[in-house]
């Protein structure tokens, strides 16, 4: 593809060093570029109205935490509980349907707000005044693979991009180099696979980048020569040998972006080992994350929380944490709901509401939404005697950070926690309410592909303005 | 999906009633029609309670969602008219008019009932509930007006087809004149010139032949040049010298891989299934090798879309050197998609995986986003939402299985003889046997005789019967093999044991479906099996299905005798796996005393769609006669026993004549048909060494009239393939139609949609379909000549691999929302030529692209005019910079290091998996780094577990149709290309394979195998300078030593000159 629109020459001429003080406006060209080669009929751009974030930090509960056990109690459960459940009951994934379930955590009231939080979760419910949970969520489907992909996609089935995608394709990133969508892998991958994180039709600078933990943090990221000087005379070489390919072809945008992105590459190999080790962090903050908790699942979420935050610092659009492998399940308790799901929130409480604390504290969680939940809930009554089988019907997430009201209830589910109610909030209202935060209208973000303009609210969502600051 | 409501934002434009109407409708006598027509008048009171009260609660509340004027009709309800309101929507009528009971209206705004409470976000007022109710409780008074009407333009399917290119006729276009005759080498250069130089442009100069031939041997086998081709090609005086590189790359066997490769990427080729566990797609490869074998045989363009619709219903092609039917693999691309295990919808999900494959037909066959018309006619083209569903129909008609394609055919020719011998020699037998047993049977003790022939079980009287094999028809008889024979056996007929031994088993008691012993001990491998509980039953070429029905009942009765299993297929779902749906499987053992009910409860599907498929289980005998569906057991009670005859003479007198006349009758060739006559038969059947003993004359006579008859049965039987691959297929069913989905929800049929083809190429009168589902008609009507789609659409896939750019630019999509050919003339004369002349081969029509000036034109242009005037060169007036595909960076980077396999064909190398690569169903090991050095169109391709260097250069992910893959250009690929083990190995292979020879050698050896050229003088000591300088860091002394060598050829894997093509 031969250069028309934009001049990368004249661009990196007036920047000191190539990118500098440009990097962002030289990573939205890059990205233009990149669509135009895809074909794209819309570019990226700069937001599309001032949006309160710029970063969404999504805490991913994979598995379906249940709401009745965290924040929407129902008090009815209690009562009721072992008796035969007062509501006609959808078709569960087991079909093993039980009594009534009262909840085994007691709610109490936090913060100025007054607003309930399960005993699960005694850390996040000191940050609760800056928590809006939407008690109203439904989703479209009972199976995992298929719920996932649709709270990841908008739609329930594999291949279209996910909204980390959809917010870097939108906006770019302000990092200039770090990728624009990383995921910071816990241990477990949400079934579906690597696809929930993937860019779908957009172009592939899109997709998110997994990061985990240990010695090579992200792939091919780590030099495979002994010493930098070795690494830096190919490099000398290779520019060399692609300037001699210029030379023939003459000037050529695609070619021109492929050498540029060495020197991205060149300095992602140093920004990552750099973004990983936290061993600089103070010992209060590492403390208020969980990072010396006796829990070792708590301690590896709580690294992921402060990589979270060093991610956002650095600019990254959209950063996503997947669940520590306990050993035993994710939040998918089918039975033995008790060990499981306390276990699931020992591991990411403290670490939740020290990543809250630490944003606040140093002025980033105005322009970060914090968004944490799962891809549905549980049912009201046991699954079996002692589990909850998954339950789209009515579920809570909630978000905090830049945008949100905090405080707030939003919406309600029916007396037994059972289905959504009240204000009922999709999984699209979810996606277009993020867009929204971070400056985009969800209905004019799309992306041509197989003949339709596709959105991630596909033809639907509204963005839930009661939850807005 | 639950149909959801939406608060209006404010400032959405909302209807109001303009004041001086509203005035004047008060005052107007509204009347209507009662169900009994007789017109009802409201009182002006009534009517203007209404239009104050009433009207604006519902404009302002109500119409967002449930007018003419809403954006998105919700609930199918109308709430702008009474009738309307009371016609209501999904849930019933709204309106009951007297009725707050039976007026959903009434129950939704008292938000009583979670899933009706309406309007969805902010409840009316109560005020407002109290004027509905008011309104409600009078008899809803409406004044007569004209009815509302969308304000929308229709769907007019005529006027669209009229308005868009794509569905004129291929017209043959005159080639047009040029000015510059002499750049004229063949009519495509015409057509590209006459644009050029309407826009005064001129097409660049030719390009230099170290660069024509590496383009070339990219397009065409995906692989760079050897330097020897590179050579013989500068070095060729004659002027055909291309034309003999094109016809050498078009026959290497590597061209099939490479187009293969382009097809996959349509078909959304993968081995796996995803979902959660990402289970097999048992023997997908097989299809994958088939590409590359139809491609290498340029199998003709409209033969390999039959295959592909069809395949299962032709007469087959057969493969070169064996008789494996070649043409049933075609119709494994429907299976390549995703599937979910227990699905809680099970409609639904069946609805969204024939939605898949559905779009991935439209788009790769037509180039149409048929999908688009799944809940509405289409928004732009000329496709109606009963073109989708009737569509559908072709789909739910078909099922799937895994095809013994190795033994099918020979299989098929072996039950064919066995047939004939049969119905040839049932006669003789039965003349041989009456004349061996009727000695035995007269002198026969009375002793022997007691109880021969007990009351034989009533046949009962059932109705809801599915199939019962004594009538049923061809649509009854669809089979996967020939274990049941080629028809159903009739009541009477002999049942021929497996040897002369055992020369008959007895007679058929009912028209009955029955497993022949012959075909015992099929063995199907050679590969995997399906996930879950169809992958433990061995089906694959001894199945048989029934025909498709709506379950009416809680269960499925089988009536049968011997052990068997059977499988219902409810709503085509075949990945039967985890909680849910065991119960589509059902297993038993043989019936005491014969015959008896199976009962199969399917209590959750009723009103789901559903056929059976019947297998034998193991080696066991199995009939079925009938397929009931029945809340009770059919015929009431289960058969008795046997009665057991008091008195052995008095017996004995009463059954010999009866089984003398049986004996007689068989002799004039009649076989026994009253329910006594069978039950004779079969005792005589069963003591036949009793009457007629092994060693006597009897039994020698008889010996040598069916000694023949057995030698012919053995003699076939023998040939019988036992053993047989097996790959995923279509399976034929019954023709079942489906229905107009309102909204595409499966839990809203509307009419009925019959089968047939786009009305906008095949009108809208139902397919003629002679039997099944009728896929082979859609085949014939994809390729009809007033189809212009088939041909166009592939010609211009072929054009877009060659010179990177479709003459449309999106090549799935013709549609309007589409890119408008940039040559339409062009288009259309290759298009012409491909299914014309050219009788649909790819090989032909890529050699005439192939040929022409325009294909061998320079990258670069010294005309800067054409650069201002062509910025995206759609005009063509130079080749396009294109950058490598994925698979082709890794294969040339094994076919460099000289690490390539180049063997074709075969199972896929599992996937390497890095430690990145998590998640459910990850494989318990990992493949080999190096992919064992195979081409990359034999990896493996899990859905879940996608190869990250392949994903990075923009393989596509496998959900849908990508005829045009992105070029993205991110720094993930410099980390892959710089860090990547494979790349890195693979560049340390190359080192270690290069002769001794001096630096210079070797630099030109590498520029030549990675680029194609040599090296000027500048690079040769560039890369010269560079090897002494590494070898010092390096710290060695030799700077010939592969460490150091490592490191340039790592280096040329990473020049942009490696991975683009120009």
């Amino acid at each position: 593809m031969h250069r028309r629109l934009l001049n990368r020459r004249e661009m990196l001429g007036r920047c000191a060093n190539g990118f500098g003080a440009m990097a962002m406006t030289a990573m939205l060209a890059e990205q233009a570029r990149a669509a135009v080669a895809a074909g794209a009929s819309v570019v990226p751009r700069p937001p599309q109205f001032r949006g309160k974030a710029r970063s969404v930090i999504f805490l991913y509960m994979d598995g379906g935490p249940s709401q009745v056990d965290t924040f929407d109690p129902k008090p009815r459960l209690s009562a009721e509980h072992g008796r035969p459940f007062g509501l006609k009951m959808e078709p569960t994934q087991f079909n093993q349907n039980g009594n009534t379930l009262g909840s085994p955590w007691a709610f109490r009231r936090h913060g100025a707000s007054g607003i309930p939080v399960s005993a699960l979760f005694p850390h996040v419910a000191r940050c609760v005044d800056d928590l809006a949970i939407v008690r109203s969520m439904t989703g479209d489907f009972s199976e995992h693979t298929n719920a996932n992909y649709f709270m990841h996609t908008g739609s329930g089935l594999q291949g279209r991009p996910s909204m980390g995608a959809w917010a870097s394709y939108g906006l770019g990133s302000e990092s200039r180099d770090l990728p624009g969508f990383v995921v910071l892998n816990g241990g477990l991958i949400p079934p579906g696979g690597l696809d929930n994180f993937n860019s779908g039709f957009l172009p592939a600078t899109y997709q998110g980048s997994i990061f985990r933990a240990g010695d090579q943090p992200v792939a091919n990221v780590r030099r495979g020569e002994a010493t930098a000087e070795l690494q830096d005379a190919k490099l000398a070489l290779l520019r060399d040998l692609d300037r001699s390919l210029l030379s023939r072809v003459g000037d050529s945008d695609a070619v021109e972006s492929a050498i540029a992105n060495y020197e991205l590459a060149g300095r992602m190999q140093l920004a990552v080992p750099e973004l990983m080790e936290t061993g600089g962090e103070s010992a209060a903050t590492r403390r208020l994350y969980g990072m010396e908790a006796d829990y070792p699942h708590t301690r590896t979420f709580a690294k992921q929380c402060l990589v979270a935050r060093r991610l956002v610092e650095r600019g990254v659009r959209f950063v996503e944490l997947t669940c520590p492998s306990l050993g035993s399940d994710r939040w998918d308790q089918h039975s033995n709901l008790r060990e499981g799901h306390a276990n699931n929130s020992r591991a990411v409480d403290q670490p939740i509401a020290g990543l809250l604390t630490d944003l606040k504290a140093r002025g980033l969680l105005e322009s970060t939404v914090v968004v944490w939940g799962g891809e549905f809930g549980r049912t009201p009554f046991a699954q079996g005697t002692d589990g909850r089988d998954h339950n789209p019907f009515g579920f809570t997430m909630w978000l905090a950070g830049g945008g949100i009201r905090g405080g707030t209830i939003h919406g309600a589910t029916d007396e037994y926690g059972y289905k959504a109610v009240e204000n009922k909030v999709s999984v699209h209202d979810l996606h277009a309410t993020i867009l929204h935060l971070l400056g985009i209208d969800h209905t004019r973000l799309t992306f041509r592909f197989g003949g339709r303009d596709m959105r991630l609210t596909d033809v639907y969502g509204d963005v839930v303005g009661e939850i807005l600051a | 999906m639950m149909p959801r409501h939406a608060v209006s934002p404010p400032g959405l434009p909302r209807w109001r009633v303009p004041w001086p109407l509203l005035l004047a409708s008060v005052f107007a006598l509204g009347s209507l029609r009662t169900r009994a027509g007789a017109d009802v008048a409201f009182s002006a009171d009534a009517l203007e309670f209404f239009e104050r009260g009433v009207r604006p609660v519902l404009v302002e509340r109500c119409h967002s969602c449930h007018s003419h004027r809403s954006e998105k009709l919700k609930g199918n309800l109308y709430l702008d008219s009474r009738a309307g309101a009371l016609k209501g929507g999904e849930t019933g009528p709204a309106v009951v008019p007297g009725s707050l009971e039976k007026s959903l209206l009434i129950a939704a705004i008292a938000r009583t009932n979670a899933d009706l409470a309406m309007p969805p976000k902010t409840a009316l007022s109560e005020p407002e509930r109290d004027v509905l109710r008011r309104w409600v409780a009078m008899g809803a008074p409406w004044p007569t007006e004209a009815p509302p009407a969308r304000t929308a333009a229709g769907f007019d399917l005529g006027k669209r087809k009229e308005a868009h290119w794509c569905w004129r006729p291929i017209a043959n276009p005159p080639v047009p004149a040029v000015r510059h005759a002499e750049g004229v080498r063949s009519p495509i250069d015409a057509f590209v010139l006459a644009r050029l130089e309407s826009a005064g442009l001129k097409a660049a100069p030719p390009a230099d032949r170290r660069t024509l031939i590496r383009r070339a041997t990219f397009d065409l086998t995906g692989l760079p040049p050897k330097p020897e081709e590179v050579e013989a090609f500068v070095a060729d005086p004659s002027p055909d010298a291309f034309e003999g590189v094109v016809d050498r790359l078009l026959a290497s066997p590597h061209f099939g891989e490479r187009w293969a490769r382009h097809w996959m990427d349509l078909v959304r080729y993968a081995e796996s299934r995803g979902h959660e566990f990402d289970p097999d797609i048992p023997n997908a490869w097989r299809y994958r090798d088939y590409l590359v074998r139809a491609f290498n045989e340029d199998v003709p363009y409209d033969q390999f879309v039959r295959e592909h619709l069809a395949g299962d219903l032709i007469p087959p092609r057969v493969r070169r050197g064996s008789d494996a039917n070649e043409s049933i693999l075609g119709t494994g691309f429907w299976f390549l998609g995703e599937e979910v295990h227990s699905p809680v919808d099970i409609r639904q999900d069946e609805a969204d995986r024939i939605d898949n494959r559905l779009d991935v037909m439209g788009k790769t066959f037509l180039g149409l986003t048929l999908g688009c018309a799944r809940c509405h006619d289409h928004k732009f083209d000329a496709i109606s939402q009963r073109d989708y569903y009737g569509l559908t129909g072709f789909l739910v008609s078909s099922s799937y299985r895994q095809a013994r394609f190795e033994s099918l055919e020979w299989n098929g020719r072996i039950a064919a003889e066995l047939d004939a011998v049969r119905d040839a020699d049932t006669r003789a037998v039965g003349r041989a046997v009456a004349v061996a047993l009727r000695t035995g049977v007269a002198g026969a003790a009375p002793s022997l005789l007691a109880g021969a022939v007990p009351e034989p079980v009533p046949a009962a009287v059932v109705a809801d019967v599915v199939v019962d094999f004594a009538r049923s028809g061809p649509a009854d008889w669809m089979q996967d093999g020939f274990a049941f024979g080629l028809r159903p056996a009739r009541a009477g007929d002999l049942l021929f044991g497996p040897d002369a031994r055992h020369p008959i088993l007895g007679v058929a008691e009912y028209g009955a479906a029955i497993r022949d012993p012959l075909w015992r001990g099929l063995k199907t491998e050679g590969g995997s099996r399906d996930a879950g509980r169809l992958g433990n039953w061995d089906r694959s070429e001894q199945t048989l299905k029934t025909r498709e029905i709506r379950l009416a009942a809680d269960s499925l009765w089988y009536f049968v005798k011997g052990a068997g299993r059977a499988y219902a297929v409810v709503d085509s779902h075949q990945m039967v796996n985890g909680p849910l749906h065991g119960a589509l499987f059902a297993e038993w053992k043989a019936p005491e005393g014969g015959w008896g009910w199976v009962r199969h409860s399917l209590g959750d599907y009723r009103g789901h769609r559903l056929h059976v498929e019947f297998s034998p289980a193991g080696d066991a005998d199995l009939a079925i006669a009938r397929v009931v569906q029945s809340e009770e057991r059919p015929g009431g009670a289960p058969p008795a026993a046997a009665p057991v005859a008091p008195d052995p003479v008095a017996s004995a007198a009463r059954v010999r004549p009866i089984l003398l006349a049986v004996l007689d009758a068989w002799a004039a060739g009649n076989p026994p048909s009253t329910p006594r006559d069978l039950a004779a038969a079969n005792w005589l059947a069963e003591h036949f060494d009793a009457l007629c003993p092994a060693d006597g004359p009897a039994r020698a006579r008889f010996d040598a009239v069916v000694a023949p008859v057995f030698g012919r049965r053995s003699a076939l039987a023998a040939r019988i393939r036992k053993v047989s691959a097996s790959a995923p297929a279509m399976f034929d069913g019954s023709g079942i139609d489906e229905f107009v989905l309102s909204r595409g929800s499966p839990r809203k049929p509307g009419e009925p949609a019959p089968r047939r083809f786009l009305e906008a190429i095949s009108g809208p009168e139902p397919m003629r379909i002679a039997r099944g589902a009728g896929r082979l008609e859609l085949a014939e009507a994809v390729l009809a000549p007033g189809n212009p789609l088939a041909a166009r659409v592939m010609a211009n896939r072929a054009w877009q691999h060659l010179f990177g750019r479709g003459l449309v630019a999106t090549v799935d999509n013709f549609g309007v929302l589409g890119q408008a050919p940039s040559h339409p003339e062009l288009l259309d004369h290759l298009a012409h030529r491909f299914r014309g002349p050219l009788g649909w081969s790819l090989k032909s029509l890529l050699r005439e692209m192939m040929l022409s000036d325009a294909y061998r034109m320079a990258s670069r242009t010294d005309d800067p005019q054409a650069e201002r005037t062509d910025p995206e060169n759609q005009l063509l007036h130079r080749a396009n910079l294109r950058r490598l595909d994925a698979e082709s960076i890794r294969d040339a980077i094994l076919s460099v290091s000289g690490g390539l396999d180049a063997r074709l064909g075969g199972p896929s190398i599992p996937v390497h998996l890095t430690p990145f690569m998590e998640g459910r169903g990850r494989p318990g090991s990992s493949g080999p780094l190096s992919g064992a050095g195979r081409r990359s169109v034999y990896q493996e391709v899990r859905r879940n577990f996608l190869s990250p260097l392949m994903l990075a250069f923009d393989a596509p992910i496998p959900f849908n149709a990508v005829g045009r893959r992105n070029v993205s250009n991110v720094p993930a690929q410099a980390l892959a290309l710089m860090n990547d083990p494979f790349v890195v190995g693979q560049a340390a292979q190359w080192a270690r394979a290069l002769p001794r020879e001096p630096s210079g050698a070797r630099i030109r050896r590498l520029y030549e195998t990675a680029f194609g050229r040599l090296p000027t003088e500048a690079e040769t000591s560039r890369m010269d300078a560079f090897a002494r300088e590494q070898a010092r860091r390096l710290g060695v002394g030799d700077p010939s030593d592969p460490r150091v060598w490592a490191d340039v050829c790592h280096v040329v894997f990473n020049a942009k000159e490696f991975i683009y093509l120009d």
